[in-house]
């Protein structure tokens, strides 16, 4: 290395462009807002089984849905009002509407600033569809040209941003950021996350939900999805997605149900097809007709406790906890176990191989055992209501019975409203004993 | 001439970004809001490390730049030294000094935040249980004990009053966590099978975020919730609010 001196050596030109290259990338790359391609919907491999090889079948189901419900790019929703349009007609739609005004100013704080300081070079919005609609309107004023141009600008900006609702593309790019990873994109509780997930996420294909507040297995309503979406599943990987506006949730739902009722018709139809070998030419809208009826009756099954809450006692902790082992009556230890650990007899089978295994299957073809109560962790909410409606109704989807549907050879209900408050006391009792 | 140039830009730099560093540790447009009682203090010993810090960084770079300089000059052969005791004294104490101050200066700011005498005598305002990937909060009910009937549970915020000091359990059901509010300069991890309790005063009313400082899994970076600082009032009318929703019939959902 004679003569090689550092404060000599020439500067790498070489090295420098690719480097000033990168650098610029990077800073471009952690100025722009990330957001997650949207997956196009693939088929569900239940329907396609029961299609078998039929390859006009295939291509027919798909051109159905699609007419139906737009692709995932450009979802769409068929006919029936929905969204924004069914909150104004739902009977406290003025009042969610407002939540969601308050919501939008919270949120679109900014945008609304610099329309009150009318700078509108600085309005922005990162919903791609109010973007759009504010220069498209920024256009329009300034295209007239009038006086007064500026304050009418203001005026419509501002109820522009405030009474934003995204539109159902808005709600798949969303969901393909926030849900897509565990879901999958057809909501098929399949997406890449999902492989290290137990329990695995929901696939909403088959239209079932288990944390609804619902008398018997119907469809839920909105206000079941936005409670999951606000609170998490606790106890299982489904997070709170609190930290989202209540307009974007509301979007979210949107799009959940549409989804949900999309894997619906597409299941509905290769049964059809697996049962008959053939579609009338109006199958699928007949198919949408009848899973829209089931979502839209949500609202009248609600289930809830005529009169006051009762507290519970030592009394009626003691109800309980005879109801709680009588196999005639709450029959719950048989399966929950005596101590509440959810290791009770019936739970579990002498497998093939001689191993001890769970005795159901739950809906999605999953293994399910009976919730541990002495945890303290109530997947479908914690309130005591909560739970009276999961022992009521039962949990959709799964073995869990309703109790309320259980009935003597007589017709007579077997255990009654205030009985399942006693088992209610009891299993909260059960969890201040605590343990594993 | 040019190398003249370069070398007083250089030392330019080394002193003016560090000086540019420090100034914002205190008044920087980076740092988030200072929204707790010990907030200034941890702010005001952060500030003084990084003077510290980039005073020692300042005589280094500055040191290695004359080295470089005198170096070009010179043709002889390197030779080996072997030591001098007056010079290794030197940096072995005077930094020494300066470790020293920094641990008896950090005593009094961190024995108030992590030894306060309300972590013991106060019952906690809430217990916190954080789980892969939510945060959760409990309260006690009427009857002041946790894991009973009467408790009542929050999920992604929790309400605090303002102007007093709050104490917080904080357990984890499954790994690791860290409870961390920047703007409150509160940062405590909650390791598996023990309870840790954090105290903080926020004077002012305001909304904080609230992050996962431990990697604990693969939805880390979704574990957010916030601390929402009102009036007592505000506070009380809000878990009245809580307990009403726990004790609902579900006729109230009607349509």
């Amino acid at each position: 290395m004679d003569g090689f001196h550092p404060m000599r050596a020439p500067i790498q030109a070489k090295a420098v462009l690719p480097g000033a290259l990168v650098g610029l990338l990077a800073f471009c790359a952690a100025c722009s807002e990330p957001s997650a391609p949207v997956h196009p919907w693939r088929a569900n491999p239940a329907a396609l089984e029961k299609l078998g090889e039929d390859a006009e079948a295939r291509a027919r189901l798909e051109r159905d849905l699609e007419a139906l419900f737009g692709a995932a790019g450009a979802p769409s929703w068929p006919g029936e009002a929905l969204g924004r349009a069914e909150l104004e007609a739902s009977s406290d739609g003025e009042r969610r509407l407002a939540r969601l005004r308050e919501a939008n100013a919270a949120r679109h704080a900014r945008a609304l600033a610099s329309i009150e300081a009318g700078e509108w070079d600085e309005v922005r919005a990162r919903e791609p569809s109010l973007q759009s609609a504010w220069l498209k309107l920024r256009a329009e004023v300034e295209a007239e040209g009038a006086e007064g141009g500026s304050a009418e600008l203001r005026a419509r900006a501002k109820e522009l941003f405030l009474g934003w609702y995204p539109t159902l593309e808005d709600s798949a790019r969303l969901y393909a950021a926030e849900c897509f990873h565990c879901h999958g994109a057809e909501g098929g509780g399949d997406g890449p996350t999902s492989h290290f997930l137990k329990p695995r996420p929901r696939d909403v294909r088959l239209g079932v939900y288990k944390w609804t507040a619902l008398a018997s297995p119907a469809r839920p309503r909105r206000d079941d999805l936005l409670r999951v979406l606000k609170e998490g599943v606790n106890g299982t990987s489904m997070p709170s997605f609190a930290r989202l506006s209540e307009t974007q949730l509301e979007g979210l739902v949107d799009y959940v149900r549409l989804l949900s009722v999309r894997g619906e018709v597409e299941l509905r139809m290769a049964a059809t097809f697996e049962s008959d070998g053939e579609w009338e030419d109006e199958a699928a809208r007949d198919e949408l007709d009848a899973v829209l009826s089931r979502w839209s009756a949500a609202e009248e099954k609600l289930l809830y406790y005529d009169g006051p809450v009762p507290a519970p006692t030592t009394e009626s902790i003691a109800r309980g906890e005879a109801l709680y082992n009588d196999a005639t009556k709450g029959n719950c230890s048989s399966c929950h176990g005596v101590d509440g650990r959810g290791d009770g007899p019936a739970a579990w089978k002498i497998g093939p191989d001689g191993e001890r295994a769970p005795a159901y299957l739950d809906a999605w073809g999953d293994p399910i055992l009976p919730r541990n109560l002495r945890l303290g962790i109530w997947r479908g909410g914690s309130r005591p209501i909560d739970l009276w409606r999961r022992i009521a109704n039962g949990i959709p989807g799964g073995p869990m019975p309703a109790l309320r549907e259980a009935k003597d050879k007589d017709g007579a209900r077997v255990v009654s409203d205030e009985e399942i408050w006693s088992l209610v006391h009891y299993v909260q009792s059960l969890q201040e004993r605590g343990g594993p | 001439m040019t190398r003249v140039l370069a070398c007083g830009l250089f030392v330019a730099l080394l002193v003016a970004v560090p000086w540019w560093f420090a100034h914002s540790a205190s008044h920087g447009p980076w740092m988030p809001a200072r929204s707790s009682t010990y907030a200034g203090e941890v702010d005001g010993l952060f500030g003084a490390i990084l003077v510290a810090l980039a005073i020692a960084f300042v005589l280094v770079m500055s040191l290695l730049v004359v080295a470089l300089w005198r170096g070009a000059a010179r043709v002889e052969r390197a030779r080996t030294v072997h030591g001098d005791l007056r010079l290794e004294l030197l940096w072995t104490l005077a930094p020494g000094a300066v470790l020293a101050w920094i641990a008896l200066a950090q005593g009094p700011i961190w024995s108030a935040m992590k030894g306060d005498e309300a972590l013991r005598s106060r019952e906690p305002l809430a217990r916190v249980e954080a789980a892969q990937f939510d945060w959760r909060f409990r309260r006690a009910g009427p009857d002041g004990r946790f894991d009973t009937q009467d408790d009542l549970l929050e999920t992604g915020e929790l309400v605090v009053p303002a102007g007093e000091k709050v104490v917080l359990a904080l357990r984890t059901r499954d790994v690791i966590h860290g409870f961390f509010v920047p703007d409150f300069r509160l940062k405590q991890d909650i390791v598996p099978g023990r309870d840790a309790r954090v105290w903080f005063e926020a004077p002012a009313p305001g909304r904080h975020d609230l992050i996962c400082a431990e990697l604990c899994g693969w939805g880390h970076y979704k574990m957010a919730g916030s601390i929402r600082v009102v009036s007592r009032a505000e506070h009380d009318a809000h878990l009245a609010r809580l307990a009403e929703r726990w004790s609902a019939s579900g006729a109230e959902e009607r349509p």
